[in-house]
């Protein structure tokens, strides 16, 4: 182990961003990512990015307009909005050889919209890097469970 | 039975009832999905012998395989000839020498021959291996790739069946280099509850965009390229809707270089693919630019009926699964023999508005669900109107109309089809090797 990680400052971190995410406080939470910051989804298909098709695989620019989106008038899917509560737990962290943070941690997400309930789980994958007295996102993957399901709406943020 | 289906369609609207009952679903599969060319698979999924796709014909569980003897395309009933259970999972593929069945244990090759029947001396003395193959699809064909079948032994030629849709087929493999393209970057799926007729209309739907798609055509593009989107399916629009027969259908962008409007220079990789583009057709004046003029994602919208779409850079395969119940799995296209990073953009430009996360499929998946509450419910509302442009089409080759991209001349050429197929008697889901009694 190394001694460095404060695990307990990246939960923190953590915990901080799936309140965000579940309050629909977005600019705050792509405040969170580096101006490098990178958002995956993968697809069912294994592989690489470069070829293979994700569900989102967003920069921060592509956040921004996906951000854009939520605030117009006319983005029926999220009208109503899909309302979630996250659960973020098993957090582990290593530091890699370029010194970023490597964290994984595992979540479940509970959906509700228009009396429909559902869930998501699965494994997010962060690299983050130090800025401030905090930390900033430059990678976030999320591993859905059900990621080679057929889905009818992910426009809210996993 | 045959006349009240056809009574539900008439010139300028159409019945709720098509979409909302479950015995016309039912009957589609018949009169549908076991009577004309369904789309099956790209023969790139299929490359190598010992390939193997699970896929469906309207709610039938079918396999496309090619075999490693012959290395020739099969298309089979994915249902084991002892107790019926499917071979392989729904729209699983991967490559395998045998299909076997994991109750019993037969054991049928990627021909649908039965080769293996656990403990075979207690059969009886009639038993015939050779009677007991895989259920063959009768009719199974390809153009340019695009690997069709139809349960319907009487039915007329794919390359009939296709008519005035295929020169589309061409201009979307020719835009790879080598004139083929490939199925290989994986699948978007989407899913709805409701019926899988709204997934086809809308894919050729030129008036929906303006509104649905407002938030991605004015709030996102302002942001990305300075300039909103929405002209393109505006009033002076000169985009077509139009029908092609048979239930083929087409929105036609090809008047609009959307590089060109936006000023975008092209970077060297693109140049290098549209000059082997135009290399291959040397011979040909004008074609090569014909097909360019399709990079960029403003071509065409193409259906062939009844389930598949052609939009952007994407195969759209339509699944109907019950009367009220849809998946839609997109699969993006590369090219062969263009730059890495052609292929790359286009797997990002896919993602950019197709799929359950994307800037575009959403709101339309919402808006079948609103229609599917509404059509549902609302029964005193009994009648869809379908007449814009009825007045202002004009002919187009020998069979085909078109009108303004915001008509509705593509809908009705789909509901004209979907009405004379309705109207046939109906035909026999398959011709089984014999009749056991």
């Amino acid at each position: 182990m190394n001694e460095r990680i404060d695990l307990p400052a990246i939960e923190a971190f953590l915990f901080k961003e799936a309140q965000l995410l579940d309050e629909r406080r977005y600019d705050e939470w792509v405040d969170l990512f580096s101006e490098d910051g990178v958002y995956w989804v993968p697809s069912g298909q294994a592989g690489n990015v470069e070829q293979s098709v994700a569900l989102i695989y967003d920069n921060v620019p592509r956040l921004k307009e996906r951000m854009l989106r939520q605030k117009a008038h006319t983005f029926w899917a999220q009208q109503p909005p899909t309302l979630t509560t996250r659960l973020v737990s098993n957090v582990t962290a290593q530091t890699t050889a370029e010194g970023e943070l490597s964290v994984d941690s595992r979540f479940i997400i509970c959906l509700l919209r228009r009396n429909e309930s559902t869930l998501l789980s699965g494994v997010a994958r962060y690299v983050l890097i130090p800025r401030g007295t905090g930390f900033a996102i430059r990678k976030r993957v999320i591993d859905l469970q059900q990621r080679d399901q057929s889905f009818d709406n992910l426009t809210f943020l996993i | 039975m045959a006349d009240l289906f056809a009574s539900l369609v008439q010139a300028r609207r159409v019945h709720r009832r098509a979409f909302v009952d479950p015995e016309v679903f039912a009957q589609e599969m018949a009169k549908i999905f076991s009577a004309t060319w369904v789309y099956l698979g790209h023969e790139s999924e299929l490359a190598v012998p010992g390939s193997y796709k699970a896929t469906t014909m309207g709610t039938q569980p079918v396999l496309l395989t090619r075999d490693v003897e012959s290395g020739r395309l099969h298309g089979l009933v994915n249902a084991c000839r002892h107790r019926g259970l499917p071979l392989a999972e729904d729209h699983s593929c991967g490559k395998k020498r045998y299909l076997v069945c994991p109750y019993h244990g037969w054991t049928f090759d990627l021909a649908g021959r039965l080769v293996g029947v656990p403990m075979r001396d207690r059969q009886s003395s009639d038993f015939d291996e050779s009677s007991l193959g895989l259920i063959k699809i009768p009719l199974l064909d390809s153009y340019r790739g695009f690997i069709f079948g139809s349960l319907n032994s009487a039915a007329p030629s794919l390359i009939d069946h296709l008519g005035a849709a295929s020169p589309f087929l061409d201009l979307f493999a020719d835009l790879s280099p080598s004139g083929k393209i490939r199925v290989e970057s994986g699948v978007t799926k989407y899913k709805f509850k409701g019926n899988w007729k709204q997934q086809v209309e809308n894919s050729m739907d030129g008036y929906h965009p303006g509104l649905v798609h407002q938030s991605f055509f004015e709030d996102v593009l302002k942001s990305r390229i300075g300039r909103g989107m929405s002209f393109i399916v505006g009033p002076e629009s000169p985009a077509k809707n139009a029908s092609l027969g048979n239930g083929h259908a087409l929105i036609d962008f090809r008047m609009f270089d959307r590089k060109s409007m936006l000023g975008a220079s092209k970077p060297k990789s693109e140049i290098d693919w549209h000059d082997k583009v135009r290399a291959r057709f040397a011979d040909r004046a004008g074609y090569a630019d014909e097909v360019i003029a399709c990079n960029g994602g403003d071509g065409f919208n193409l259906l062939i009926y009844p389930n598949l779409v052609l939009i952007n850079n994407q195969i759209r395969v339509i699944h109907p699964v019950s009367f009220d119940s849809t998946e839609v799995f997109a699969y993006p296209v590369t090219l062969e023999d263009v730059a890495p990073e052609i292929n790359t953009h286009r797997l990002r430009a896919h993602e950019d508005f197709y799929g359950p996360a994307s800037f575009g499929a959403p709101d339309d998946i919402e808006m079948f669900q609103r229609q599917w509450d509404g059509m549902l419910r609302a029964t005193s509302m009994e009648w869809l109107c379908y007449d814009r442009g009825l007045d202002q089409e004009t002919p187009l080759g020998d069979v085909g109309r078109e009108s303004h991209v915001s008509d509705e001349t593509a809908q009705r050429g789909v509901w004209r089809r979907w009405a004379e197929l309705m109207a046939a008697p109906t035909v026999e889901d398959v011709s089984l090797p014999e009749v056991l009694v």
